[in-house]
């Protein structure tokens, strides 16, 4: 009973992540299909005597109007992201119920039937590795896109990250990207390949700029490396 | 008739709390395991000595090993770990972080949790743990502990002498 209810439990949390997202859309589709206010007037008032001068306080109007769709644009992004977030969490809870099900050696919710872990073949172990990383990629990105940013923090996290990879132990790494906002950073690297790519792991783990946990997944053939470094006193989402 | 209905349903009742407790119990469970210090493996720095399955470091300088932990099929991540060891470097601590790898296409994927270290550092200290908390993974990635070991100093040795690994399941 208990599993049944903990394996239902994803899917009511599915549901309300979808509710929760359809409800932001309906409400800012709504916000925004209002028609502007200030800008009918000014339209109107403009066609009945073109040939008027632009007075100041045209242009004060301008510089609100400017202002109202500078604003609007920002809430846009965040909702944005909040949406990335909450689909990649909703991929999330997807993706822990199948490997759930199919660690318990149980039907999937889709009516097939799912091989044991222990009776999988390499390849098929290996496609499941692999979307177990994807998912855990799409977690960090997501959360990641929805935090706020904690300038305070933000900038002492990029100073420290340019301190510790100009350093002499991180000789070969080199930081293309940081991006980080209130718990969580997005780090882009190269490495040149003066160092292995195991080595070059070994030095992310042992210079980090603060203590926190990491995740890195490196391509040792473009040289190209993502790293998610949670803020010092906080993890990583799993 | 009645009293017959009301003990059915009291001894159902009492029968579901127990099951729910029994379920709850193996839905949170975890799987630890204890390993000798001896297990660890050198990477880097002096050759390591053995003293009763605990490794120490009587180099001049810092030892480098790692120390597998057993990833069972189960579910992937760890839940939690310790590491015991004895510090006696007056100034340089045993320090060690806790990761995970999995080896993909030409390259890899990695976890890790923050380095910690010993506070320690004399001729008597005592055995200090240090602990970790949990750590994503994923099905086939390894779990090791990753540690430095100062050299000796004044003669003394300074010692990693256990860990666990446990994972969640």
């Amino acid at each position: 009973m208990v599993r049944k209810a903990k394996s239902l439990f994803p899917v009511g949390l599915g549901f309300s992540l979808v509710l929760v997202s359809i409800s932001a859309t309906a409400l800012w589709v709504h916000r925004h299909s209002e028609p502007s206010h200030t800008s009918t007037i000014r339209a109107t008032h403009q066609s009945q005597d073109p040939a008027k001068r632009i007075t100041p306080e045209d242009v004060a109007a301008l510089k609100v109007e400017i202002a109202r769709l500078k604003d609007d644009k920002s809430k846009f992004e965040r909702l944005s992201r909040e949406m990335t977030a909450l689909r990649s969490q909703l991929t999330q809870v997807e993706q822990e119920q199948k490997l759930r099900s199919q660690e318990e050696g149980l039907p999937h919710s889709t009516g097939e039937t799912e091989a044991n872990p222990a009776t999988l073949t390499p390849e098929e172990e290996q496609t499941r590795a692999e979307a177990q990383i994807q998912t855990q990629v799409a977690l960090l990105e997501g959360t990641l896109l929805a935090e706020k940013l904690d300038s305070a923090w933000v900038n002492a996290a990029q100073l420290a990250l340019n301190t510790t990879f100009h350093s002499e132990t991180m000789a070969g790494v080199q930081l293309m990207k940081a991006d980080c906002r209130t718990t969580l950073c997005r780090l882009e690297l190269f490495l040149d390949g003066s160092t292995a790519p195991e080595d070059s792991f070994r030095k992310l783990v042992h210079a980090s700029p603060w203590e926190g946990q990491g995740f890195v997944q490196i391509d040792g053939e473009s040289g190209k490396a993502v790293v998610y470094l949670s803020r010092e006193g906080y993890s990583l989402p799993q | 008739m009645k009293h017959h209905y009301l003990s059915t349903a009291l001894k159902m009742f009492v029968a579901a709390i127990c099951l729910t407790a029994i379920g709850t119990s193996q839905a949170h469970a975890s799987d630890g395991k204890v390993y000798p210090g001896s297990m660890c493996v050198r990477w880097s720095g002096p050759t390591p000595t053995y003293n009763n399955s605990a490794i120490g470091n009587s180099g001049s300088t810092t030892l480098y090993v790692d120390c597998p932990a057993v990833h069972d099929s189960i579910a992937f991540g760890i839940n939690n770990g310790w590491v015991k060891g004895v510090d006696r470097h007056f100034a340089s601590p045993i320090t060690c972080s806790l990761l995970s790898l999995y080896p993909s296409g030409t390259g890899f994927a990695g976890w890790w949790t923050s380095p910690k270290s010993t506070t320690g550092g004399s001729a008597t200290s005592p055995v200090e743990t240090l602990t970790f908390g949990s750590l994503s993974s994923h099905s086939t990635a390894h779990y090791y502990y990753s540690c430095q070991i100062p050299p000796t100093y004044a003669g003394y040795i300074s010692y990693l002498m256990t860990y666990k690994v446990d994972e969640n399941e």
